[in-house]
């Protein structure tokens, strides 16, 4: 309960403080639609029981205050209506950019994170079964106060109606009680069913959803993109895929089924209760009119009174199943927003033993390199790094790593696939932090969520936007055009893109829109890189999709341009390596070699050897060597 | 949309119903039928009930009208909620039925027809209509039903008015007219909006979905992205607001004009009601019997206005649905195609032209290239020289602008296409994967184990689980793997796949110079027999072709063995220098330190 509570005081002062509107408009509008009926019941039965007067100014006078007070309240009520829809669109963009913004800020780690994930799949999974949304509080409020409203406005017209008090009988008085009392019954079993049926729908849910899930992402996300379009015709995959949407399909229908026999059985039920009340309600009524009690104009609004009064009891009752769903939607959705919530902004890495590791100073003089202290000439220090990624995630981690890089080196990275290269970038990048150890760029352990300040990196899968490719070069909405001219160049993308640089990349979202090659693509990545200007570049694969002479462009660039930055690259294509200052030979998770082209070569049983030859042997004599 | 064509589109929606269940037309009829009955029903019995009252009759007589009336709304009432359980039923079948049909015929479209942004579009568009809460097929059908029991009604609410006066029948004819060409030109306006809205729901959507991605996470960390996405959400956000705000206003005005209207017709008829009653012997029964009748058929007219907008609406929806699913005739297609032969000796490119639809730029320029099953054949060319689309062309999946292609002298188009295509086997430069194990994703439906196995072996795709299931949105267990993997496992697809062509576009590209080492090893094996292009950057690996060709715009500038494009000394051997300087001992390049 008192969960409950806290769900909903955090949500309405969310609302309050963003879409005040929301709240007053949704109050407004249910007070008047709630009591609104009441009102034309009454002058309903005043028109009815001015007929017997034969008056016809009277009646003249009644006909036009009942169908003047309609076209007032849907004046009002269109007005409001019309805020209310504006003011519920603006709501849904905030709530979905809390969400966006929450994935977009937290430290990556987090991200990564199994249970991050899932929390926020959650949340889209039970909006999407239960139909809740952050303004479904909303719903709730109005079925309470309407509620509310409705049994005031009951007692206030019944009162107010005439009821010739001296005539009541007990005979009149026991009937009234018997049908008040058999009413809450009725409502009571309309309470009920309502659980009952919020029981079964939870089931049915949580069976059909891994059916769901096979049929969404499918349909949804497999068939959608284009480059699935050439293995579908390539591997005849329409059949497989026919037939797993076929079977999802045919199972989630038998579950259907039951499913739908349960509801149509309450909800006729639900139906009956109500025809029962209403026959109880009249009874009543004529009962009271029979015996004179009330008038004919009186005994059509009674009934229509205490019928309205019985459905918004059975909408209270369909209010409490609704919160159901509403908690458990508002938990998942708070439960995400407020994970992580102390270590958003600036911390330092913290060993996993304990014990916190300091700032370097500025410059400690005279400082050994070999054992890792720190000094002005290093950027990058790492001592005795460990990670993992977690038991059975299938990836190597990175064990006991020491590493000095100075300022100025371009050192590569290579080894077998799976070697820990990748993992060592995002430790570098303090991305991901090591659970034992520290890691000290630019003299500091100090990250936030957007890892290590000073550096700038290109990504194996660096992800593009579909917003103008000046703004996806500087990553902001002012670029600074000669640097974006001067990244372009670096990257080697040709000239005509200078003139497209106000065009959105990809039609995804402007039909007049640019479509670029992979390689392109790659260019523009090292080319938003190049932009930051940073000291420290980190390149993962940087050339993958690029044809020989373009990379050998880009590792010129990189060689002469950035010769006084520190760089530090991934790269498969060994050839690459040869003009660095430093190679990390890496192998499950650890630096096996280290040093120059040369020095290493010199090894011929070394792991850097094996690989250099399997590459090179190819260029080397000229002449085709026979296939093993 | 003309008239018959509305016509045609209910035919067609009561045609696919009918295949399926015909208990949802039943149900739809019932429904609809239910809708109308009641209010006449419920009037009719406050009528009886305070006539009785009126007539100062007994309780027992009172009861017993009541309790036959209530019988009569209950079994009504019941009714309408069977309909309404059995139409949603059928519904969801009419949903699986309609949505396998679009999937099979996106799945077997051509190719080339994929890459058309309008096509796209409409596939969006008719899986969007389809599934809706009710697909459009059923909600053409329901609304059409409700739309002529809500005119049976409106006939017989005039008829039941004209018969007290011709007055009554004036005014709410009259209204209903206004209130159908007000909502009409509402709709209109309202259709305008949502042309507007829909661009800009979409780019709020993209910005949403990109900056909670995992792909972006960490471009956005580095690059401090958040500030610039979300400003342009705010700007977005801000666009759509106003657009908003003007279709919400034109909606409200709409719905003013609407009660201005109403007010006019129940003044109009209560105040010709009481003129009746004050004249004549019109009994309070009826007079209340009038006022209910009314009431409730105000509510039954804007419904009949809004119902053939609806219908409107779902009869475009259906007409786009048949006119996408048309060609879906697997019969036809297959009319007058060759077998294939059984061994494919040769395919030859005649003066091959090649642009994509819409756009002038030749990819493909008089290439005229033959193929042999006896010879390994490697392309290379620098980024945009039309490697991909040469490959696109040769296994089907594009058709030549100009020019043919022939299977062993015959030309393709006389083949049916989904049985050529399904003669090759590919690695492209972007891997999919479908949500089954890794085994599955490799063998496809099958599974020979030990071909399984030679293919992971050949691959090189060891130390990884094949039982293993992909996609972790759907199975929380599921394995990703890496780039490398990844490839291989496209590789070990391509193998198992028992096929007469091999194109294997840039299959290296992520891997570590040992994986493609025995990539290159295992080549021979695998493409034994069939006719193979070998795509790639890398000059290393054109050394296992018999007979490599240069691309350079669209066009073969050189194309012979290893040995004579190095002694021809043209653009091939400068490439291949290219690569080799940076790997001789000897030499140490200069390099600006």
């Amino acid at each position: 309960m008192k969960k409950t509570y806290t769900l909903y005081r955090k949500t309405f002062a969310l609302l309050w403080k963003w879409h005040p509107g929301l709240l007053i408009g949704n109050l407004l509008s249910t007070v008047l639609g709630t009591a609104f009926p009441y009102v034309n019941l009454v002058l309903a039965a005043r028109m009815i029981d001015g007929l017997a007067g034969r008056q016809t100014a009277v009646l003249v006078r009644a006909v036009l205050t009942l169908t003047l007070a309609n076209l007032l309240y849907q004046s009002i009520l269109s007005v409001i209506e019309k805020q209310l829809a504006i003011e519920n669109s603006r709501f849904l963009t905030t709530q979905n950019r809390l969400i966006a913004e929450k994935s977009a800020r937290v430290c990556y780690e987090t991200f990564l994170r199994d249970s991050f994930q899932s929390q926020k799949r959650k949340i889209y999974e039970l909006t999407d079964e239960n139909d809740v949304k952050l303004s479904s509080v909303i719903e709730v409020m109005n079925s309470v106060i309407g509620c509310v409203v409705s049994i005031l406005s009951a007692a206030v017209t019944l009162c107010g109606s005439g009821i010739n008090v001296t005539l009541i009988d007990t005979g009149a008085a026991i009937a009234a009680a018997m049908v008040v009392l058999a009413n809450a019954v009725l409502i009571a079993s309309s309470v009920r069913r309502s659980f009952y049926l919020l029981a079964h729908r939870k089931t049915y849910h949580a069976q059909i959803l891994p059916l769901y899930k096979i049929g969404w992402y499918l349909d949804r996300e497999y068939l959608r993109f284009l480059k699935t379009a050439k293995e579908v015709r390539v591997f005849r995959q329409d059949g497989i895929i026919s037939n797993l949407i076929d079977d999802a399909n045919a199972q989630k229908y038998g579950k259907s089924r039951a499913y739908e026999k349960t509801a149509a059985a309450v909800n006729g039920a639900g139906q009956a209760c109500k025809q029962i009340s209403n026959c109880l309600i009249y009874l009543l009524a004529g009962l009271l009119a029979l015996r004179g009690m009330i008038t004919v104009g009186v005994f059509t609004s009674f009934s229509g009174i205490l019928k309205r009064f019985y459905d918004s009891c059975v909408a209270m009752g369909e209010a409490a199943v609704r919160n159901q769903d509403v908690v458990l939607w508002l938990d998942a959705f708070w439960e995400h927003l407020e994970c992580e919530k102390n270590t958003v902004a600036g911390f330092t890495a913290e060993s996993k033993t304990g014990e916190s590791t300091s700032i370097c100073p500025d410059a400690l003089p005279g400082s050994d390199i070999l054992t890792g202290g720190c000094s002005q000439d290093t950027v990058v220090v790492a001592r005795n790094v460990d990670f993992s990624y977690g038991k059975g995630a299938g990836k190597f981690g990175i064990r006991d790593l020491n590493l000095t890089i100075r300022k100025g080196e371009h050192v590569a990275v290579v080894g077998r696939n799976g070697s820990g290269k990748s993992t060592l970038i995002m430790l570098l990048c303090g991305l991901l932090r090591p659970q034992k150890g520290t890691i000290l760029v630019n003299g500091t352990a100090h990250t936030d969520e957007n890892g290590f300040a000073g550096i700038s990196v290109v990504f194996q899968d660096f992800c593009l936007f579909a917003l103008p490719i000046k703004e996806n070069i500087a990553a902001c909405a002012s670029p600074d055009m000669q640097r974006v001219s001067e990244s372009i160049r670096f990257a080697g993308l040709p000239d005509r893109f200078c003139e497209l640089l106000d065009s959105s990349l990809f039609r995804q979202l402007d039909p007049n829109g640019i479509e670029v090659s992979g390689g392109e693509m790659q260019k523009i990545a090292i080319a938003r890189a190049r932009y930051q200007d940073e000291l420290i570049f980190i390149m993962d694969e940087p050339t993958s999709s690029l044809d020989p002479l373009s990379e050998s462009v880009i590792y010129e660039n990189i060689h002469t341009l950035l010769r006084d930055s520190t760089v530090i690259f991934i790269s498969h294509r060994l050839s690459s390596c040869r003009f660095c200052d430093r190679i990390l030979v890496m192998e499950e998770g650890n630096i096996i070699q280290q040093g120059r082209h040369e020095e290493l070569l010199q090894d011929e049983g070394g792991r850097y050897a094996a690989l250099w030859n399997a590459q090179a042997r190819y260029y080397q004599g000229g002449d085709k060597p026979k296939v093993g | 949309m003309h008239f018959k064509d509305i016509i045609h589109s209910v035919r067609y929606s009561f045609r696919s119903c009918r295949e399926w269940k015909s208990f949802i037309c039943v149900s739809m009829a019932a429904s609809a039928g239910a809708a109308l009955l009641l209010p006449l029903l419920t009037s009719y019995m406050s009528r009886q009930l305070v006539q009785c009252i009126t007539d100062e009759r007994g309780m027992y007589d009172f009861a017993a009208m009541l309790l036959a009336l209530t019988l009569g709304v209950t079994a009504l009432s019941l009714t309408s909620v069977w309909a309404q359980s059995q139409m949603k039923l059928g519904a969801e079948l009419v949903k699986s039925d309609l949505g396998r049909q679009i999937n099979v015929e996106r799945m077997t479209v051509p190719y080339e027809k994929t890459l058309d942004a309008g096509y796209q579009r409409s596939i969006s568009n008719v899986r969007a209509s389809v599934n809706r809460e009710q697909p459009c097929v059923v909600e053409l059908l329901s609304t059409v039903a409700d739309v002529a029991c809500g005119m049976i009604g409106l006939l017989v609410y005039i008829s039941v008015l004209s018969s007290l006066h011709w007055a009554l029948a004036l005014v709410v004819t009259a209204s209903y007219l206004a209130t159908y060409f007000l909502n009409i030109h509402a709709a209109g306006k309202q259709r305008c909006y949502r042309d507007l809205l829909a661009p800009m729901q979409r780019r709020i959507a993209y910005i949403v979905s990109k900056a909670g991605a995992a792909a972006c996470a960490k471009d956005m960390r580095i690059f401090h992205m958040s500030g610039w996405l979300f400003e342009k959400y705010d700007r977005f956000a801000a666009q759509k607001d106003g657009v908003l705000r003007k279709s919400e206003s034109a909606a409200s005005l709409n719905r003013q004009m609407n009660a201005l209207v109403h007010f006019l017709r129940d003044t109009g008829i209560y105040l010709c009601l009481v003129y009746l009653y004050m004249q004549r012997e019109m009994t309070v029964a009826d007079f209340v019997f009038y006022i209910s009748l009314t009431a409730s058929f105000s509510g039954m007219l804007s419904r009949i206005a809004e119902g053939m907008q609806q219908a409107y609406k779902s009869g475009l929806d259906v007409a786009e649905l048949t006119a996408f699913l048309h060609p879906f005739k697997e019969a036809d297609r297959r009319k007058g195609k060759r077998p294939l032969p059984q061994e494919v000796e040769t395919i030859e490119f005649l003066n091959v032209l090649y642009h994509y639809p819409g756009s002038s730029h030749l990819i493909i320029d008089h290439l005229s290239l033959k193929l042999s099953r006896t010879e390994k054949t490697g392309v290379v060319g620098l980024n945009g020289a039309g490697k991909t689309t040469l490959a696109l062309l040769l296994c089907g999946l594009l058709t030549p602008t100009e020019g043919r292609i022939l299977l062993n002298g015959i030309n393709i188009t006389e083949f049916d296409s989904q049985e050529y295509i399904a003669m090759f086997s590919a690695v492209f430069q972007e891997i999919s994967v479908l949500p089954m194990t890794i085994a599955e994703n490799i063998a496809l439906g099958e599974a020979n184990s030990d071909r399984l196995q030679k293919s992971v072996e050949d691959a090189g795709l060891t130390g990884v689980d094949l039982q293993k299931r992909f996609i972790q949105e759907i199975y929380p267990d599921a394995v990703s793997l890496s780039g490398g993997e990844m490839q291989k496992l496209a590789l070990a697809r391509a193998i198992y796949k028992p096929s007469k062509c091999l194109i294997l576009d840039e299959p290296t590209a992520s891997l570590d110079p040992i994986a493609e080492q025995n990539l290159y090893h295992h080549y021979s094996q695998f493409s034994e027999g069939k006719i193979s292009l070998f795509i790639s950057h890398r000059l290393a690996s054109t050394l296992f072709c018999d007979r490599i060709i240069l691309l350079e715009n669209g066009k073969i500038v050189e194309s012979g063995s290893h040995q004579e494009l190095m002694e021809r000394g043209g653009k091939y051997s400068e490439l291949f220098e290219t690569q080799r300087r940076n790997y001789q001992r000897e030499e140490l390049r200069e390099v600006c330190l």
